[in-house]
């Protein structure tokens, strides 16, 4: 689990070094900010916060753009009776803007952690001994995968607006891995 | 779009966070815990009226069920008037986590996940009260062994088994000369 935690916290500073060198070519931002509903399965209320920075981009003709970008998010879910999620992860994005309808889809991946908190929890030794367990949860490597479509807001507070579908695959839950199907509903500026 | 609409849909997801909590009081309980054993953490919910201090632990079936999946329905409803039920998802199943090796789960190890449990429940509410376990399908082989293992502890006061399964191996042969009868009588 170390390792996983140095490699966010390399992608962490990796991140914060290229924000220090803005494209001032382009004619989006090239950093942004997001504020997300979180929903894990959609039904289970959540919410994250992230930032994005583009790394490159390259126009594509007069109608396409594509970019890649950098980004680290921190968010939080809910599970109504049982357990709340945090999480942090870093993500390489593809992006292709259409120009005209200034809609655009992307790809992301990238590393992360996740860890639960349970409510109220008791362990129970060998010896039968019942004791409480104070901020009781479990850590796993979260890396993530996220396809989503949004467009670009003209002349409001709000750059943009993105549905995402997000899929983070906790490692070393019990005895394998277990996906979880998150959606997102982004707003940048 | 209008900030002032963001604004409110952000405000109502934050809101519906942090409306939930529900006191509880015996005559209707609504406790969710999570009981950490041997590597497994195994969420336990209880529901119902524990006035009587009576309550009626589910042991699901499976290996693959859930504890709250027989809460559907009105049984459980009928139950929960006049009893507290406990529902707990076993190791590996449901909602419960943790890290294990897959050799390591035995009918024993998860005989001794659900006696972690009955300890927690005793501990929370008290030595005095009655526990009768339900065992539904591999919930029957479970808690057969569960009362075999701890020699029928004494806040067990009963034992009720729905379609109880004791011997998978001989289930599988039965099964497939049930397929082979109902074939031919089709």
């Amino acid at each position: 689990m170390k390792k996983e935690i140095i490699i966010c916290i390399i992608l962490f500073f990796f991140g914060l070094g290229y924000s220090q060198t803005p494209d001032s070519t382009s004619i989006f931002d090239t950093k942004t900010y997001t504020f997300s509903y979180f929903g894990n399965n959609f039904l289970k209320p959540g919410l994250k916060f992230g930032t994005n920075i583009i790394l490159t981009e390259k126009t594509i003709d007069k109608y396409k753009t594509r970019q890649l970008l950098l980004g680290g998010n921190i968010g939080f879910f809910w599970h109504p009776k049982s357990h709340i999620g945090v999480f942090n992860y870093y993500e390489f994005t593809y992006r292709i803007i259409k120009l005209k309808k200034y809609k655009y889809i992307k790809i992301s991946i990238g590393p992360g952690i996740y860890r639960s908190f349970y409510p109220e929890t008791y362990n129970v030794d060998n010896s039968g001994n019942v004791n409480k367990v104070l901020l009781a949860g479990r850590i796993y490597f979260a890396p993530v995968l996220t396809f989503g479509t949004g467009k670009f807001i003209k002349d409001s507070f709000f750059k943009s607006r993105t549905f995402t579908t997000n899929l983070m695959f906790l490692f070393d839950y019990n005895t394998g891995i277990v996906p979880l199907l998150n959606f997102e509903l982004a707003f940048t500026f | 779009m209008k900030i002032n609409s963001i604004i409110l849909f952000f405000s109502v997801i934050t809101l519906n966070l942090f409306i939930s909590c529900k006191k509880n009081d015996l005559n209707s309980l609504n406790d969710n815990f999570y009981v950490r054993h041997a590597g497994a953490d195994m969420p336990v919910y209880i529901r119902g009226n524990a006035s009587e201090k009576v309550f009626l632990l589910f042991i699901h079936g499976g290996p693959g069920d859930n504890g709250l999946q027989y809460r559907e329905g009105i049984a459980s409803e009928n139950l929960e008037k006049d009893y507290a039920v406990v529902y707990y998802d076993q190791r590996g199943q449901g909602l419960s986590e943790g890290k294990f090796e897959q050799e390591d789960v035995t009918i024993s190890l998860m005989s001794d996940d659900l006696h972690a449990v009955v300890l927690t429940i005793i501990k929370k509410y008290g030595n005095d009260i009655s526990i009768f376990l339900l065992g539904h399908s591999w919930g029957g082989e479970l808690g057969t062994d569960y009362l075999l293992k701890n020699n029928y502890p004494p806040n067990i006061k009963g034992w009720i088994e729905i379609d109880g399964a004791h011997d998978v191996p001989k289930i599988n042969v039965e099964l497939a000369k049930m397929i082979i009868k109902v074939g031919n009588q089709q």
